[in-house]
Parts: structure tokens; C-alpha cells; sequence
């Protein structure tokens, strides 16, 4: 049986922070996993494989990145979804956003993200960070077994 | 008021209007036997509150029973009228106010939608002999919207405050009236304009919050791409650009640093005038010794005198009352920093015997007072950032938290001989006065208590 692809879900409605958060990740050889959704809906749509991912070859991510702030469906409610169906629960998700205000923070935990992280402005430190985050849930977590 | 098409159904004044709406008997029953849908109608008109439902051409379309018999009238003698047709004017008081002040709240709920308290209003009623009363009410007009959308109906409820209005003008008079009740007639009226100042910083502040949630958020994310992409590119062109484009690059993201700086304090600034105060005792002895360790390192170096009286206990809010003095501190050292021997004077006197003042004076680059008036503004500045680096942010912190305090602060300054920082706080906030001072930090009154 061929090793199971590792995928990253990376869900974020910017085009550039798509394109750092990739160049992020390309600088760590992590590039050739990321699937990028432009929006909320679109993320639940890749993970119960609807609309345009109905075709996609099964298999779930190892690591959601979540942006809080998108159209149609905010970052909270895609996460709101995820930790209440059992099938979807033990993806970590990493709310990846602009947002230092408490009330988000709170409000992330409070639906079960596995962490939260507030973009850095530096693109250095943000390379850090997407690296750090790349590598943490890629290679030095141990996945829930399937 | 701008005009706006009403809905065609409510433009023609209702003879006789929710006639024939009233469902059929057998349709009071929804469902199963056990629901049983009241009748409405019965309902309104038997409340004990005084309502009146307008059409938005402000014609009657009900009225409820406790409405009638305050304003002495029969419902089929109003209903279908318009309001002030129904309710005129005094004849005898031509310059009374009620209907053009009704009107203004009723054409502001028909805009905007939202409900209005009015002030208490004199608006006479006239009695059935013809003759009118004098009558003084308190109003609120709430806006009921359609299914479309449209405003279409108002609901004008009142309560009859004449009573409460003719005793305290007596007692306003000098005929004290009797006093619970003129200080009952007092508690209404102060708790109607209570009610309206809350509805509106309520909503001041709920603006407030969307709009720092729109700063961290929405002005965040163009500046991480500004910096984030002159970093790519810096990476990009590698060897490939001279000292002039890598010149140009550093500013670029400099520049997006120092905004993204910008942005922090100023959302900084604004969750301070809403964070919730924690009033407990506050040493200042303590506070200043404390932030001092703080300064260490930017004083390495240099030939910095402390002179420092012992300070009276305050009361306030711990992390604020430190950022006041992170604020006061930081600035005398830091604008003292061009003096081969900065000297920085914390003292304390006590002002027109009902305040404390603290006072933080330093002997480095002051400033010219005639742009005094700038010093507390929000990224206000008096130096070029080549000579002293700051955001303007610091001292707009230290007066906001001082006036939450219920005190205030000022300073006196001149160029190149120093600058002293004053901050007042009223008496009730100290706890333990000052010992005895030398007699130079005396303020003129001399006297410490």
C-alpha cells in the first residue's frame, strides 16, 4: 500500500497570502501538498468532496489552515462544522489570520481549534511561522489514526 | 426629511382600518385544538399602557382603551383621522412646541427606522366641552416594519407625566412640594434622558468596536503583503540590485514596520478607553522604582541623577497607573539623552488643597510651548523621528488614562532646558499623603496638607 499523501488544506481568500504562505512553505520543500480553497464554502466542499472537489481521490488533510475572515463562509464556521462532525473532528486546524483581537481568539478556542496564530507582519517572521506550522503538523505530529 | 414611495396599501388613510382583517372564528385555531391563537385585537385594546398606531401618513389605525380614556376620546372618533387632525393645537398657547417636536420624531422614525424617546412634551388635549387641558407627556415611537421591509406602522406609546411635571414646576416655583414626590418627578424625567444617553453610547460604542475589529483586521492585511512581497523580491533579486535598489527595498520596509506599529498603538488606544478600571491601592514609590528596571538598559551608558521624594498612595488601576508612569519615565530619559548629565526629578505638592499633583521633570530637549496644545494628541509629535524615535502615541495613553482617573494632566517646557510633566488626581484617590517635602518642590500654595 503506497504511504498516504499528506496534504495541507491552506483556506484563504487572499491571492497574496496564498502566494506567501506557498512561497513560505515551498522555501521548506512542503509545497507540492497544499490545496488551496478561496473561501469557506469551498474548504467544506473539498472535504466532503462536493461541487468542483467531487471528483478529488479520497483522503483527508493532515493539517487545516484557516483563515478567520473569508466570503460566504467564515473561517469559524468551516471550523464550527469540522470539530462537530465525528468524521472531521481530530483534523488539527490552525486559524492563520490577521485578527489579534480577543474576542476572535476566544471564540476560536471556544469552537476547538488546535491553535491560533496572528500573521506576522514581517515576512520573515511569517516564513517562520508557515514554517514552523508546515513542519509541526507534516512531519513531528503524530496523525489520529484513520 | 427625504422622501421615500410608501408602500401603495398604506398611502390612503383607513376609514375603518384592521376592519375585515380579523380572522374568521374557526381560523383562531392553528394547527391542533390545543394552540389557541388569542385575539390580538382584544389583547391591544385592553392593555393597561396608552398606544396609538399611526400609518406612516400618520393617520390613527388604532388605539388601545387606557389611550382613549387619557386623552378623553372614543375610538370611532379618531380612527382613520390623521394624529393632528384628531389631537390639534391650544389655540391659547400659540407658541406651544408638542406638535412640531411629535412631528420631528415621528418623520425621524419614518427615515431611519429607529425608535425615539421624546423629552417630556407639553401637548394640550382638548376636552370633549372643547375647552383644552393642559397636559404633559413622555413618548417613544418605535417603527413596526413590513414584510417588505418598509416601515409600516409606528407604535406612539405615552405616559401621562403631567402630574409629575406641574409639581416640580410649583416646587420650581418656590412651592416646595412635598419632597419624595417632587424628587420622584425629578427620578422620571433624569431616567428618560438616562435611558436616551445609554441607547446612544451604546450604539457609539458598538460603532466603536467594528471599527478597531475593521483596523486589527482589514488595514493588517494590505500592509503584511507591502512588506511581505519587498521581502520576496529582496530575496528575489538576491545579487542582482545595487546599494540604490536595496536602499529603496529598506524603506519600503521600514516603512511597513513603522505602520504596522502605528496600527497596534492606535488599537491600543482604543481598547484603553473601554477596558474596565480596576480601582485598588496603588504604591507609587513602588510603581516608580519598579519602572525604573525597566529603564536600565537605555540608561547604560550615560550619566542619568535620579532625584526622587517619596510619593503618596493613589487609588487606581494598577496596569494603567503603570503605563502612566512607563509613559512619564520613558520620555524623560529618553529626551534627556543629549544632555551629558540628564538629571530627572520625580516630586509631588499638593494643588488648592483638594488635589494631588505628581510632577516628572527632566533637564533634556523640551519644547517650545507655544505647540503645547499638540503634546496629548493621538500621534502628535513635537521631534522628528531622526531625533527621537516615538509614535506620538504615548502621552495621548497617559492623558486618557489620567482622565479616567478624574484627572488631569499639563506641562510646562522650554527648548533645550528640559520639560516637567504634571499629572493631578483629585483627593478622594489619594490614600496616604506625601511626607513633608524640601521646600523647593513646594507648589505656591506651600502647603503639603
Amino acid at each position: 500500500m503506497p504511504a498516504p499523501i499528506k496534504i495541507i488544506l491552506l483556506a484563504e481568500d487572499s491571492p497574496q497570502d496564498v502566494e506567501m504562505t506557498i512561497t513560505a512553505l515551498a522555501a521548506h520543500h512542503l509545497v507540492n501538498e497544499v490545496v488551496v480553497v478561496n473561501d469557506g464554502q469551498e474548504a467544506l466542499d473539498f472535504l466532503y468532496r462536493k461541487g468542483k472537489f467531487e471528483n478529488r481521490p479520497p483522503g483527508l488533510p493532515v493539517v487545516i489552515l484557516l483563515d478567520l475572515k473569508m466570503p460566504k463562509v467564515d473561517g469559524i464556521e468551516v471550523l464550527r462544522v469540522i470539530k462537530s462532525d465525528p468524521a472531521l473532528k481530530t483534523i488539527p486546524v490552525v486559524m492563520l489570520t490577521s485578527s489579534n483581537e480577543e474576542h476572535d481568539i476566544l471564540r476560536s478556542y471556544l469552537h476547538g481549534t488546535n491553535a491560533y496564530v496572528v500573521k506576522p507582519v514581517g515576512f520573515r517572521q511569517f516564513v517562520e511561522a508557515v514554517k514552523q506550522l508546515g513542519v509541526f503538523w507534516t512531519v513531528h505530529n503524530e496523525p489520529p489514526p484513520v | 426629511m427625504n422622501a421615500r414611495p410608501l408602500p401603495s396599501s398604506l398611502e390612503a388613510p383607513e376609514s375603518e382600518p384592521g376592519a375585515g382583517r380579523s380572522a374568521p372564528a374557526g381560523a383562531a385555531y392553528r394547527g391542533s385544538a390545543k394552540s389557541v391563537e388569542p385575539d390580538y385585537r382584544a389583547v391591544f385594546e385592553s392593555l393597561p399602557g396608552l398606544y396609538l398606531i399611526l400609518t406612516p401618513k400618520l393617520f390613527i389605525a388604532d388605539a388601545s382603551d387606557a389611550y382613549l380614556g387619557a386623552t378623553m376620546t372614543r375610538r370611532g372618533e379618531i380612527l382613520g383621522r390623521h394624529i393632528f387632525e384628531a389631537f390639534p393645537k391650544n389655540p391659547s398657547d400659540p407658541d406651544g412646541t408638542g406638535i412640531a417636536n411629535l412631528g420631528r420624531s415621528l418623520g425621524s422614525v419614518l427615515e431611519t427606522g429607529v425608535a425615539d424617546t421624546m423629552a417630556v412634551q407639553q401637548y394640550d388635549i382638548r376636552r370633549p366641552d372643547g375647552a383644552f387641558e393642559e397636559r404633559h407627556w413622555s413618548a417613544v415611537n418605535t417603527a413596526v416594519r413590513g414584510g417588505d421591509g418598509q416601515v409600516a406602522f409606528i407604535v406612539h406609546r405615552v405616559e401621562d407625566v403631567t402630574e409629575f411635571v406641574l409639581q416640580k414646576n410649583r416646587s420650581d416655583r418656590g412651592t416646595p412640594a412635598p419632597g419624595a414626590e417632587k424628587m420622584a418627578s425629578e427620578i422620571f424625567l433624569r431616567a428618560q434622558q438616562i435611558q436616551d444617553a445609554n441607547r446612544r453610547l451604546q450604539s457609539a460604542n458598538e460603532e466603536l468596536e467594528a471599527f478597531s475589529y475593521s483596523i486589527s483586521h482589514d488595514l493588517r492585511a494590505p500592509l503584511r503583503h507591502i512588506a511581505g512581497f519587498a521581502d520576496m523580491l529582496r530575496d528575489h533579486l538576491g545579487d542582482g540590485t545595487d546599494s540604490t535598489g536595496r536602499h529603496y527595498l529598506e524603506t519600503i520596509f521600514r516603512s511597513a514596520e513603522r505602520m504596522g506599529r502605528l496600527i497596534d498603538e492606535l488599537l491600543a488606544f482604543s481598547r484603553l478607553g473601554r477596558a474596565s478600571m480596576e480601582l485598588v491601592p496603588v504604591n507609587l514609590d513602588q510603581l516608580v522604582a519598579e519602572v525604573r528596571l525597566t529603564l536600565l538598559a537605555e540608561c547604560r551608558g550615560r550619566s542619568v541623577t535620579w532625584n526622587i521624594v517619596p510619593l503618596p498612595e493613589v487609588r487606581g488601576d494598577l496596569t494603567m497607573m503603570r503605563q502612566v508612569f512607563a509613559n512619564l519615565l520613558g520620555n524623560a530619559v529618553k529626551y534627556s539623552r543629549r544632555q551629558p548629565e540628564a538629571v530627572i526629578e520625580i516630586g509631588t505638592f499638593r494643588n488648592q488643597a483638594t488635589d494631588v499633583v505628581i510632577f516628572v521633570r527632566d533637564n533634556g530637549a523640551g519644547f517650545d510651548m507655544r505647540h503645547a496644545g499638540k503634546l496629548f494628541g493621538v500621534f502628535q509629535r513635537l521631534h522628528r523621528e531622526s531625533e527621537f524615535e516615538g509614535t506620538g502615541v504615548g502621552l495621548a495613553h497617559v492623558r486618557r488614562i489620567v482622565n479616567r482617573h478624574g484627572g488631569r494632566v499639563w506641562a510646562e517646557a522650554y527648548p533645550d532646558r528640559g520639560a516637567t510633566f504634571y499629572l493631578s488626581l483629585p483627593s478622594p484617590a489619594v490614600l496616604r499623603p506625601a511626607p513633608r517635602l524640601p521646600a523647593a518642590y513646594y507648589g505656591a500654595e506651600g502647603e503639603t496638607r
